[in-house]
């Protein structure tokens, strides 16, 4: 996968992009948690929800770049 | 939380850490995290290469709040702002980038137009608006100079916004969060307890007209205030969010219960006289039983397992309860009373019964927040703020003309921080339209900006320049940013703390690579100052908001909302009935500070809109579903005489003089008698026939036009030709 | 319950410690390895300008035109020049007449007896005609001159390439050495690519490079040269042959960004580059391992 793209004429580096489709896709998960009541076993749940996050955005951006 | 790990302290220390963490310990932990906060946000911003790094610590202090969830949500709506106005200035920007008078002209438009919507809806919302505009004008203004960057001057202005928000965000999320969630059960636990106390002490024969007045003012503020934070917490925490219709159900159903109990507080008070105290003697074991319900809740906070052993409750003696209003009924028959104490006592025991349905709502939902999913999440009305659309439409214009004559200016005299100076009169239009006193907002920030100015002045020319490195900077900056965050920290200086680190931001931080230009630093506050005195100005000379207009203007919204009750939608009606009221209510209050005696009429209209238009609400709604029978069908003489009824209200609310008044009262007269003379095949108790209680809501609206103390019968006083 | 405790500060904190170490892995990944965002793609550029002035009476090429080396792509009005030649020839002629006749009087000189022509008269008479085989000979290099010109109203490719910026039509007037058009040498792309100071120990001379442009495709190549020095910005100007140092310095210091230049491996098919290309470049060690990153903090 290219390390960046080009959208609309503007050089965009991928981790922009990925950064709004990690975020549609985070909060969908975030949400099924929620919904599943996980969260509330959390000690710091705010921490964990961020921690969480990252890791999916990590994985995805280490997936792409190799 | 830290005391409770040392169990070797000895007691007295520890209660006073404790006392220290529960009244100071947040305050502190609030100017940490903003500390915190803005120094990632410089350090990135320096990295990063971004061109203006003060824009990107001014929105790091803007959306700072103590609560976390306030951040959140601010945040979330600040990057919607944000967007608009990168929306609507782009275009603007492609059309008019050669004709700067005219492009000034749509901006001028634009930010009157968001302005307007700040103060309409004063929430979220209406902090998104304020962005809208402020962003628009920090990428047009500097664009009118420049038309050939423009776009690349606005993309980067939307990173660093985006980046001052992830940093605050991220750090007040995590770091020693202070959850809305907490506020939220405390507000919910003291208002019912206060209510409860209340109700369970006017239930026991003490009515106290003041605090019932005082009481209730300060429900329609907290209704506003939840909901809120109500979307704030939303924001924040997931278990509050799987909540968050039951939550606005349960604001809902205390606007109801508050105005249902007013309702019924006022007919217990009009019961005077010998044949009053018949009716009241009649009712006592019915209203102490209620009561004595009530009592204990209003001695303690009311968790979410009272709330179900009071449902429990209420659901047993509610059958009881109808049985003691018949017993009574039978005992107030024996003494052969009048039509009109049978109709006291029968509206009175109604408006009791249905109290106790409303209590019983409302215990069911606190009760169910105690499970995950419920039935009770379903709820589709929503908060319906109001506000008068003058006030709005004033606010808008004002900020535009502003904008538009220091715009003029600039182009005219070609000065070179004129671009600041219209950037500077923008935000501060944005920023006090959702105020609560604009012009005393407005002077705090000009406060805060002109202490900025002097230790903005200092940093840079005494302290900055011996300084070298990173580190030591952040250094020299926490104290201006500890002072801006102490000050932003309480509600009450807020705007001094705004002023400050918004104007420190923009033009003293210094760049990357600091240019110690003395002239510039000079003129840049000159031109902020001038601006924000010239908006306190125009805020004091144009229409100012708290002025007679704008009560009178007040006053004649929340009547109209009579208007509404008898002829809006009846789908979501109830909701947009009591939240639209309690808002107009709160602006009233706030414009009208310092004028206790415009702050007691408007409160006296609110109760007569509410008791009247709560009234008419549920005589439609009874109109609704009634049964297909012949006595009921729309062109029975009675269906036509309460439409006439209608009529006749909105002609009063519209107009209130002594003739409409009395107009209104033949009315409800006649279509009481007409009502009485209706025949129905049903037995008279009010729980299986419908006109028994189209009668008793008739007869609440009678005795409400009849009131003396009530401001209709002031204002046909007064207003009497 | 402090069971259930424990294992949720536990569990927490592991998700948080993963989430650290992506977040760590990902930045030496984007940040501690051999790539950039800026590259460019440049080429020798080759500025044509006629030899001769002149008016332009053909342009053999058009604007973004394939030449090989030795094509025509302008002619310049030849007239003023084969007239020169004529001249010249002429006076070749001339001076060649005058050599025989300053020949012929020598040798008459020579032949006739002392005592008839002085010794003077005689040893004039050689030289006479010594100068004038001298002045054949610069008549003879005018006319070479002369022709050369001639030849050289046809402007030819100096190298294989392509036209571009083609700015002179027929009827132009050509100035003797002004630029009339560019010619990119075919065979001489390669691509710059500014990498931060910071990446620099990670490059090395011959490490395979691999481009990628806006457009999707891919190049191979290899680093050809680091550049040895880049302009000093904080330091505009200095007067008077002494340093004009700025008084401040930056709060957060900034990686400048060198140039290194990389040699391009044979193009894909059907692919044209052009000039000032965008690309990212990524530079991999021979051995395909990453080299150790010097410790910095």
């Amino acid at each position: 996968m290219p390390r960046e793209i080009a959208l609309f004429g503007v050089y965009l580096p991928n981790l922009t992009l990925l950064f709004v489709i990690t975020l549609a896709v985070g909060w969908g998960i975030d949400r099924l948690v929620a919904w599943s009541g996980l969260y509330r076993h959390a000690w710091h749940p705010t921490l964990l929800r961020a921690s969480l996050f990252t890791c999916l955005y990590g994985v995805l951006m280490l997936y792409v770049y190799h | 939380m830290t005391t409770s790990s040392v169990p070797a302290l000895p007691g007295a220390l520890r209660r006073g850490l404790d006392e220290w963490a529960q009244s100071e310990g947040p305050i502190w932990a609030f100017i940490f995290k903003a500390l915190l906060g803005a120094c990632v946000a410089l350090w990135l911003a320096y990295r990063l290469e971004l061109p203006q790094a003060g824009t990107v610590l001014a929105t790091v202090f803007i959306v700072m709040q103590p609560e976390s969830g306030q951040v959140l949500a601010k945040s979330f709506y600040r990057i919607l702002g944000t967007l608009l106005g990168l929306a609507v200035t782009v275009p603007l920007l492609a059309l008019f980038a050669q004709e700067r008078v005219l492009f000034l002209l749509c901006l001028a438009l634009w930010i009157g137009l968001c302005t307007a919507g700040a103060a309409r809806y004063r929430d979220f919302r209406g902090y998104g608006c304020v962005l809208a505009g402020y962003t628009a004008a920090l990428i047009g203004l500097p664009a009118i100079a420049d038309p050939e960057s423009a776009f690349m001057q606005a993309l980067w202005r939307v990173l660093e916004i985006s980046l001052g928000i992830l940093c605050s965000g991220l750090v007040s999320a995590l770091i020693l969060p202070q959850n809305s969630s907490a506020s939220l059960r405390r507000l919910l636990a003291t208002r019912f307890r206060d209510f409860a106390g209340f109700a369970a002490a006017a239930l026991g024969g003490q009515l106290d007209v003041a605090r019932l007045e005082q009481l209730n003012a300060r429900f329609a503020g907290e209704a506003v205030a939840l909901d809120n934070l109500r979307n704030a917490s939303a924001f924040e925490d997931p278990y509050f969010r799987m909540r968050s219709g039951r939550l606005g159900r349960l604001n809902h159903e205390f606007m109801v219960l508050s105005t249902r109990f007013h309702g019924l507080h006022q007919l217990l008070q009009r019961l005077q006289g010998e044949a009053g105290a018949q009716v009241r003697a009649a009712l006592e074991p019915c209203l102490a039983g209620v009561g004595a319900l009530l009592a204990p809740l209003g001695q303690h906070l009311c968790s979410e397992a009272d709330a179900e052993v009071l449902a429990q409750r209420l659901e047993g003696s509610r059958c009881e309860l109808m049985e003691q209003i018949r017993a009574a009924r039978r005992q107030l028959v024996a003494l052969h009373p009048g039509d009109q104490q049978l109709l006291d006592f029968n509206t009175a025991a109604e408006q009791l019964y249905r109290f106790t349905g409303d209590l019983h709502d409302y215990a069911l939902t606190h009760a169910s927040l105690l499970v995950h999913r419920h039935a009770r999440e379903q709820w589709q009305d929503s908060f319906t703020p109001r506000a008068n659309g003058l006030a709005a439409a004033v606010t808008g214009m004002r900020s535009a003309l502003l904008v538009l004559g220091l715009g003029a200016f600039w182009i005219a005299t070609a000065w070179p921080s004129g671009g600041t100076c219209v950037l500077t009169a923008a935000m501060v239009a944005g920023l006090v339209a959702g105020a609560p006193s604009p012009r005393q907002q407005a002077l705090k920030l000009l406060i805060g900006a002109l202490g900025s100015a002097v230790l903005g002045g200092l940093l840079q020319f005494w302290v900055l320049p011996w300084l070298e490195g990173f580190a030591l900077l952040c250094c020299a900056l926490a104290p201006v940013f500890a002072l801006g965050a102490w000050l932003l920290a309480r509600s009450a200086t807020a705007g001094y703390g705004t002023g400050l680190m918004l104007w420190f931001c923009i033009i003293a931080l210094p760049a990357n690579l600091p240019p110690y230009d003395f002239q510039r630093l000079l003129n840049e506050y000159l031109a902020a100052l001038l601006a924000i005195g010239l908006t306190t100005l125009s805020l004091a000379l144009i229409l100012p908001p708290d002025r007679p207009w704008l009560w009178r203007r007040l006053e004649h919204d929340l009547r109209m909302r009579v208007v509404f009750a008898v002829s809006g939608r009846l789908k979501g009606l109830v909701a947009g009935f009591e939240s639209g009221t309690r808002d107009l209510l709160t602006q009233a209050q706030v414009s009208a500070v310092g004028r206790p005696e415009v702050q007691r009429r408007l409160l006296r209209w609110m109760f007569a809109v509410l008791e009247i238009g709560q009234a008419v609400i549920e005589l439609r709604q009874e109109q609704a579903r009634l049964p297909a029978e012949p006595c009921y069908a729309a062109g029975m003489p009675w269906q036509a005489d309460i439409r006439a009824l209608g009529r006749a209200l909105v002609r009063l609310f519209i107009q209130p003089d002594a003739g409409n008044r009395q107009r209104a009262l033949a009315a409800v007269e006649q279509a009481i008698a007409t009502v009485r003379q209706t025949p129905e095949n049903r037995p008279p108790q009010f729980d299986r026939s419908p006109l028994r209680r189209v009668l008793s809501q008739l007869h609440f609206i009678r005795s409400s036009l009849l009131d003396p103390h009530s401001p209709l019968a002031a204002g046909s006083a007064t207003d009497a030709p | 319950m402090p069971w259930k405790r424990v294992i949720s500060v536990v569990f927490t904190l592991l998700v948080f410690a993963a989430a650290v170490l992506l977040v760590r892995t990902l930045w030496l990944h984007y940040m501690d390895s051999a790539w950039t965002r800026d590259g460019r793609v440049r080429a020798e550029v080759v500025n044509i300008a006629a030899d001769v002035a002149g008016l332009v009476v053909e342009v053999a090429v058009h604007d973004n035109q394939t030449v090989s080396k030795g094509d025509l792509l302008l002619r310049i009005d030849p007239a003023h020049y084969r007239t020169a030649v004529r001249q010249a020839e002429a006076r070749v002629a001339a001076r060649q007449a005058e050599l025989k006749m300053r020949e012929d009087n020598a040798a008459r000189r020579a032949d006739i007896s002392e005592r008839v022509v002085s010794r003077e008269s005689r040893s004039d008479a050689g030289q006479l005609a010594a100068a004038a085989r001298a002045d054949l000979l610069e008549a003879q290099a005018q006319l070479d001159e002369a022709r050369l010109r001639l030849r050289r109203t046809e402007v030819r490719a100096p190298v294989d390439g392509y036209v571009t910026n083609l700015n002179l039509f027929v009827g132009d007037f050509a100035e003797r050495g002004e630029p009339a058009l560019a010619l990119v040498d075919r065979h001489s792309f390669y691509v710059y690519g500014y990498f931060e100071e910071t990446r620099l120990p990670l490059i090395r001379v011959g490490d395979k490079a691999e481009m990628r442009l806006m457009s999707g495709e891919r190049l191979s190549g290899r680093v050809d040269s680091l550049a040895r020095g880049i302009y000093d910005r904080d330091n505009p100007e200095s007067r008077e042959l002494t340093a004009d140092v700025n008084p401040t310095f930056n709060w957060v210091r900034l990686a400048q960004r060198v140039p290194v230049r990389i040699h391009l491996d044979a193009l894909p098919e059907g692919l044209e580059l052009a000039a000032g290309m965008t690309c990212t470049v990524i530079i991999t060690p021979p051995s395909g391992a990453a080299r150790a990153v010097p410790l910095r903090w």
